[in-house]
């Protein structure tokens, strides 16, 4: 393999702002929840499950009410 | 003479003269045996089958098995012998060495007559039934060079059961355990057969509160957000029919060629809370409550070759079937076990899903056990301290079968700045990346092969994180060798870091030798109040660690795994069998096997008007473990404080609920050793909730 031809890629590669993803949004303030998601599950009054898209989660990162977005991420069996 | 299935694909009459082969072609029997039992309902046949290299090879055919000596003494004297589910009254199973299988079929005393295989020279093993009375006669035909009782092979779930003091018998005289009746044990896995008699009630009605299939088809107004609840009285309605799996509309998975044979998810569930109605063996809890969620991800294809046998969960639905399993235990105490993990993540416990699960044991009598992860000898960490203006290089070895992307983070203080450099195996380097940058790479024909990243303040804790992604080998791009991460101090006031790659079951990437197997822990086993659990193997009398068990700590430096449990070739529940059993091994084997503990901790608390905390549980099971191994009363980094012992932990309640007392608080979970004085003083913590309980009851009455 000849490594030297790998190039640096002009743009950095983008998610569709559509795609859909499930994620774990944790507010800073009991029960909030930002207008662009609906709960799916809530866990405790600061945390809460949606399913949203890449677009909305980039909106709520900068919501100053919002502590943190996590991205479901996949889990493997451990066997 | 009945052969069942073919023994030997192969023809090679020299095979066992190998005794690796010999234990494998064995082992096929034992299985082979089994599922005729299962079959048959000879479901003891898998006990009296215990065969063994060692009552084969060598053999000194002059002398009689003292087995059967035994057996025939026993005849003499007029004892008789109990029938068996395989086995005629006075009769027994045994394993011989023939030269003629034909003459051995034709021997009228042996009965259920089977072929083996061939040893050398020709020479047949069978296996067969023969009368007490004839034994003698048998041994003495010239067609027989060897012929050995059975032997009896204990089930590895009763050798976790005795091991850990679990057997109702082990357990402290007066305690109301009950097989932790009362007791919630939820269970978030993949397959569970609801047939499985160690799941149903003596009236063959199911263990089963409910079982939530996450990727089962929706129901309008249904009670679940996603997926398909089965209650207990749709299960039971299933049961009722001749084909429960497809009356449900869900069950385990048929055994698949080339996989483990058995659902995980029956696997586990019967470790935690089998009653062995059909199996014979119970796991720890027999008489707990059971709900079931059989979780799913969003982001996979469920068909095709990548998909085959593989499980997938996803973090916010674990999430969500934990808090699923808490809300169906409403107020009764309730335990959950989870068998899943990858190897990435910041290893701190800052991550939203363990928060989450931290989150839902604030309220008490709930606990949420985790297996560590097996991931201890597969060379996937790495540690260091970059120095300030300096470098240092991990060596990532890609291998040449690289089906499957491969990735890598590092984690590092947030107050430091590292540079990474990224070097590829003809020593090529492809460039390098201050923080807050990123560095896409494509090959020719402008497919994306490399990404790297270099990003600051995680937004879980505010470290730093550098991420290296290469893609999967295709025709045009094959990323085999070793490459080299090359990582800048540029601002160090730390230089601390931690390097995982993430876990990949198709063609697994590592480091470099020497390997650093310390905090090789899962990427959700980290949290502040769960319990991860690592894997010992009771069978044998040194309790040795498992090899693939995980190691701790955490990377901010907490005690992680808190404690141990048997889960080396543990025999559980297999699933599609009704009553069968099968042997797996892992840390997934050990985790269920503290649920189940759990479970019996949480009963006891119950039945004596108890409240237990999750620091309270903590710490009744960390400081009622056992020593020896490991050594010394430090802490371990794969024992976690000890060994898990169910009638420790439960006398521990005892004592806490007849002697009462005022002790230190919950924070001796991570501090205090391990001793009989700190157990104690473990529980008294619980006291106080008992007291102030007790008092909060009598005001409002």
């Amino acid at each position: 393999m000849d490594f030297k031809k790998l190039k640096v890629s002009p743009v950095a590669p983008e998610a569709d702002d559509r795609t859909p993803v499930e994620v774990i949004v944790r507010v800073k303030r009991s029960k909030y929840v930002p207008k662009e998601i609906s709960v799916r599950t809530q866990i405790d009054n600061k945390l809460f499950t949606a399913e949203t898209t890449l677009g909305v989660v980039k909106l709520l990162r900068s919501d100053p009410k919002v502590a943190d977005v996590e991205i479901s991420e996949r889990l493997r069996l451990i066997e | 003479m009945s052969s069942g299935m073919p023994f030997f694909e192969e023809t090679d009459v020299t095979v066992l003269s190998n005794p690796a082969r010999i234990e494998e072609l064995l082992e096929r029997v034992r299985t082979l045996l089994e599922q005729r039992a299962t079959t048959d309902g000879n479901k003891s046949e898998r006990q009296m089958v215990g065969l063994s290299v060692d009552s084969f090879v060598g053999t000194n055919i002059t002398n009689m098995d003292p087995h059967l000596q035994f057996a025939v003494a026993r005849k003499r004297i007029g004892m008789t012998t109990s029938v068996t589910a395989s086995t005629n009254a006075d009769e027994i199973a045994v394993l011989a060495r023939v030269v003629n299988a034909q003459d051995w079929e034709d021997r009228s005393e042996v009965r259920i007559p089977t072929i083996v295989g061939v040893a050398l020279g020709g020479e047949v093993i069978v296996t067969g039934r023969i009368p007490l009375s004839r034994i003698e006669a048998v041994r003495s035909d010239a067609n027989v060079l060897s012929l050995k009782a059975a032997r009896e092979l204990k089930p590895a779930l009763h050798a976790s059961t005795q091991e850990t003091g679990a057997s109702a018998s082990l357990l402290p005289a007066s305690h109301l355990a009950n097989g932790g009746q009362g007791v919630v044990v939820g269970i978030v896995d993949f397959g569970a057969d609801f047939a499985h008699l160690n799941f149903r009630k003596p009236d063959k009605s199911t263990r089963l509160l409910a079982v939530w299939h996450q990727n089962g088809a929706s129901v309008p107004g249904g009670p679940v957000a996603f997926g398909r609840e089965y209650s207990a009285a749709e299960i039971n309605a299933a049961l009722n029919t001749s084909t429960p799996y497809q009356s449900l509309g869900y069950g385990p998975a048929s055994d698949l060629p080339g996989r483990p044979p058995g659902t995980h998810g029956t696997h586990v569930m019967d470790i935690a809370a089998g009653n062995g109605m059909g199996s014979t063996v119970a796991g720890m809890a027999p008489q707990a409550e059971l709900v079931f969620v059989e979780v799913s991800t969003n982001d996979i294809p469920w068909s095709g070759p990548n998909a085959v046998g593989k499980s997938f969960g996803d973090s916010a639905r674990l999430l969500e079937a934990c808090k699923y399993i808490f809300d169906k235990a409403g107020h009764k105490p309730c335990v959950i076990n989870i068998s899943l993990g990858t190897n990435g993540g910041p290893h701190d416990g800052s991550t939203l899903v363990e928060l989450g699960l931290d989150s839902l044991l604030s309220q008490p009598n709930r606990a949420i056990v985790i297996a560590a992860s097996n991931s201890f000898d597969d060379g996937i960490h790495a540690a260091g301290t970059v120095p300030q203006g300096g470098h240092i290089d991990l060596h990532w070895e890609v291998s040449a079968q690289n089906i499957s992307a491969d990735e890598f983070e590092l984690w590092y203080a947030g107050a430091d700045r590292f540079d990474l450099e990224i070097i590829a195996p003809d020593g090529t380097s492809l460039g390098r990346i201050q923080p807050g940058e990123t560095l896409p790479l494509s090959n020719a024909n402008q497919e994306l092969v490399v990404f790297c990243s270099n990003r600051l303040d995680d937004s879980s804790n505010h470290d730093n994180m550098l991420g290296v992604f290469i893609q999967q080998k295709t025709a045009s791009w094959n990323p085999a060798g070793t490459w080299t991460l090359r990582i800048h101090g540029m601002v160090v006031t730390n230089g601390e870091f931690h390097a995982w790659i993430e876990r990949d079951d198709q063609s697994q990437s590592r480091f470099a030798p020497p390997h650093d197997n310390s905090h090789t822990l899962g990427s959700i086993s980290c949290g502040q109040l769960t319990i991860a659990v690592g894997s010992y193997d009771a069978h044998k009398a040194a309790r040795s660690i498992s090899w693939f068990s995980s190691a701790g700590p955490t990377r901010d430096g907490r005690m992680k795994p808190e404690v141990s449990a048997p889960g080396h070739e543990v025999e559980a529940a297999h699933s599609r069998t009704l009553t069968g059993r099968t042997p797996k091994s892992g840390t997934s084997m050990a985790a269920p096997a503290v649920a189940g503990i759990c479970a019996l901790v949480l009963a006891e608390s119950q039945n004596r008007g108890l409240t237990l905390t999750i620091q309270q549980l903590r710490a009744i099971l960390e400081q009622s473990a056992r020593r020896s191994p490991p050594a010394g009363n430090a802490w371990d980094s794969r024992y976690g404080h000890g060994r898990i012992s169910a009638s420790a932990a439960v006398q521990a309640v005892i004592d806490l609920a007849t002697t009462g007392g005022g002790g230190p608080g919950p924070t001796a979970t991570t501090t205090a050793k391990p001793t009989k004085r700190a157990a104690k003083s473990a529980v008294r913590s619980a006291t106080a909730t008992s007291k102030k309980s007790s008092a909060k009851k009598k005001k409002a009455t």
